[in-house]
């Protein structure tokens, strides 16, 4: 008993701040460019992708951790440049058709290149085999995912809280005009927040790739349940996403002990719950980041 | 002659379909304070945002000591020396008093903390309140705020303020005009937009009137002051 509760409570809090790389960028994105990602879950998928084609190729577990999310980062930069950028300040419709169709694209030409059967990312020889935390046996691997992305999202929030780069970033999803009147180019921001997104995404990628299978559906998987999180955590609010991520995965794992089937209906149980009493979300609208 | 420090030539602004100013010029010499009076809806916040390029003009030229800055974005305005404090002030209230001039230094140049500490010898109200989130301060404090950031960050030449009384008790209101008397004897051009005439006629050293997008006055403030009939027909002041 006690040992499948500890098992949940670790398989929640790692799948949760996965979850959290994932709707952080989302969350962050439409707070400052006020663009809602459908493309979000299709940089992700790609960085899956890049991540088990750079590891056969390179035989090298690490180099796609490395390389991968750089990838999609660049991926990230061409689609804010060249397509959101010309669509600031229309009807935000347009962002949402452009990067649902990009959600499209981006899946179609994967399934073009790489075929429809799932692919594999091999996991290091360092990182295989379970480790004995008294009363479980945990998968290295899973401590290392849960490691990682517990140390990126907690760098990501203390770039927020403290650098000047987060200062500029929650001062623009207040007030952009504002931002560039005081000297400020709001438009490299607007890229590199895309890009951070983009990033994190496809490292997320690349992390659940090695632990489940790498395939064409994922990315579409993985939206909705990011679009959850962060109509929960409140749009916008970067520690609303990550705290609602957290919620996410321990009510998943816990909901699959005690009725594997039905977790999907918490999931969006509990969504409706929030909306109903805090229509704004658990970090509400007015919080920026 | 040199070079004004900023001159208007002809500009019209439109706001999407509506043609909100026609034809207008003026301009700014080094080291005056001008002030932009008019009615409600006359254009004068329209003025100021086409200088600063928020809301770029259709026609006509904004010039800059000589240099033509039409066209150029807001953040590069800023960087010849133009400072805009908007209408309602629009400081950034969930960030600190301490974030909000954080962001506004950081488009200036080196090591802006020198700059840091002047600004908080000049305004000790805000550096008792470094960490107060600025959205909780008063109406004249957020004021005082808008000020010093628009004073950190790049050199600032032209300071565009907005309504500075709006909103504010008199007492206030006549602390804010000190300040930017002093401020001007520091070197500073004002180009002041005020609905509050007595106050901006007090402190200018010429004005322009303004109705429906048109300059339709211009004199030494003083003699605007004793224009009863101009003051009345433009500005309903009695």
């Amino acid at each position: 008993m006690i040992e499948s509760i500890v098992r949940a409570t670790l398989l929640g809090v790692q799948s949760g701040m996965i979850l959290a790389l994932i709707a952080a960028g989302l969350t962050l994105i439409f707070g400052m460019l006020d663009v809602i990602n459908f493309a979000h879950g299709a940089l992700y998928m790609l960085g899956a992708y890049f991540g088990s084609v750079i590891a056969v190729e390179l035989g090298s577990f690490w180099l796609a951790l490395l390389l991968a999310p750089l990838l999609v980062g660049v991926v990230g930069i061409a689609i804010e440049v060249f397509s959101l950028r010309p669509l600031y300040g229309r009807n935000p419709l347009y962002h949402i058709l452009l990067t649902f169709g990009f959600a499209i694209m981006i899946q179609g030409a994967v399934v073009q290149i790489w075929g429809g059967q799932a692919r594999q990312i091999a996991q290091p020889a360092l990182l295989t085999g379970t480790l004995s935390l008294g009363v479980v046996d945990y998968p290295v691997y899973r401590l290392f995912v849960l490691a990682i992305s517990t140390a990126l999202i907690g760098g990501v929030w203390l770039a927020i809280d403290r650098s000047n780069l987060g200062i500029i970033m929650r001062a623009s999803a207040h007030d952009t005009e504002m931002v560039d009147a005081l000297g400020i180019d709001v438009s490299k921001v607007f890229t590199g927040v895309f890009v951070l997104g983009a990033v994190l995404a496809g490292l997320a990628g690349v992390l659940l790739g090695a632990s489940r299978s790498v395939n064409p559906g994922m990315g579409m998987g993985i939206i909705i349940e990011a679009f959850v999180i962060v109509v929960i955590g409140g749009l916008g609010s970067f520690r609303g996403a990550v705290f609602s991520a957290l919620l996410i995965g321990l009510v998943t794992s816990y909901g699959a002990l005690i009725a594997p089937t039905l977790t999907d209906l918490a999931l969006f149980g509990l969504m409706a719950i929030v909306l109903m009493v805090k229509p704004n979300g658990l970090f509400g609208a007015t919080e920026a980041a | 002659m040199s070079d004004p420090l900023l001159s208007v030539d002809g500009i019209n602004t439109h706001y999407g379909e509506s043609h909100i100013l026609f034809d207008l010029s003026l301009s700014v010499g080094e080291g005056e304070i001008i002030a932009l009076v008019g009615r409600n809806g006359a254009g004068k916040t329209t003025t100021l945002r086409s200088v600063m390029g928020l809301t770029p003009p259709t026609s006509g030229t904004v010039e800059i000591r000589g240099e033509a800055i039409d066209g150029l974005d807001p953040n590069q305005i800023r960087k010849r020396g133009i400072s805009w404090i908007p209408e309602e002030r629009r400081v950034f209230g969930s960030l600190t008093v301490e974030e909000n001039l954080r962001l506004a230094a950081h488009s200036g140049e080196g090591d802006q903390s020198a700059q840091f500490e002047e600004v908080y010898d000049q305004f000790p109200r805000l550096d008792e309140r470094r960490n107060q989130q600025a959205g909780t301060m008063s109406g004249g404090e957020q004021q005082m705020l808008a000020i010093a950031r628009a004073l950190l960050g790049p050199e600032t030449d032209l300071l565009l303020l907005d309504e500075p009384s709006e909103g504010l008790a008199p007492q206030i209101v006549d602390d804010v005009a000190d300040i930017v008397r002093d401020l001007n004897e520091r070197g500073v051009t004002v180009l002041l937009v005020e609905q509050n005439a007595e106050m901006a006629l007090g402190l200018a050293d010429r004005a322009y009137v303004l109705e429906t997008g048109r300059i339709v006055h211009e004199s030494p403030a003083s003699e605007l002051l004793e224009d009863r009939e101009t003051m009345e027909s433009y500005l309903g002041v009695k």
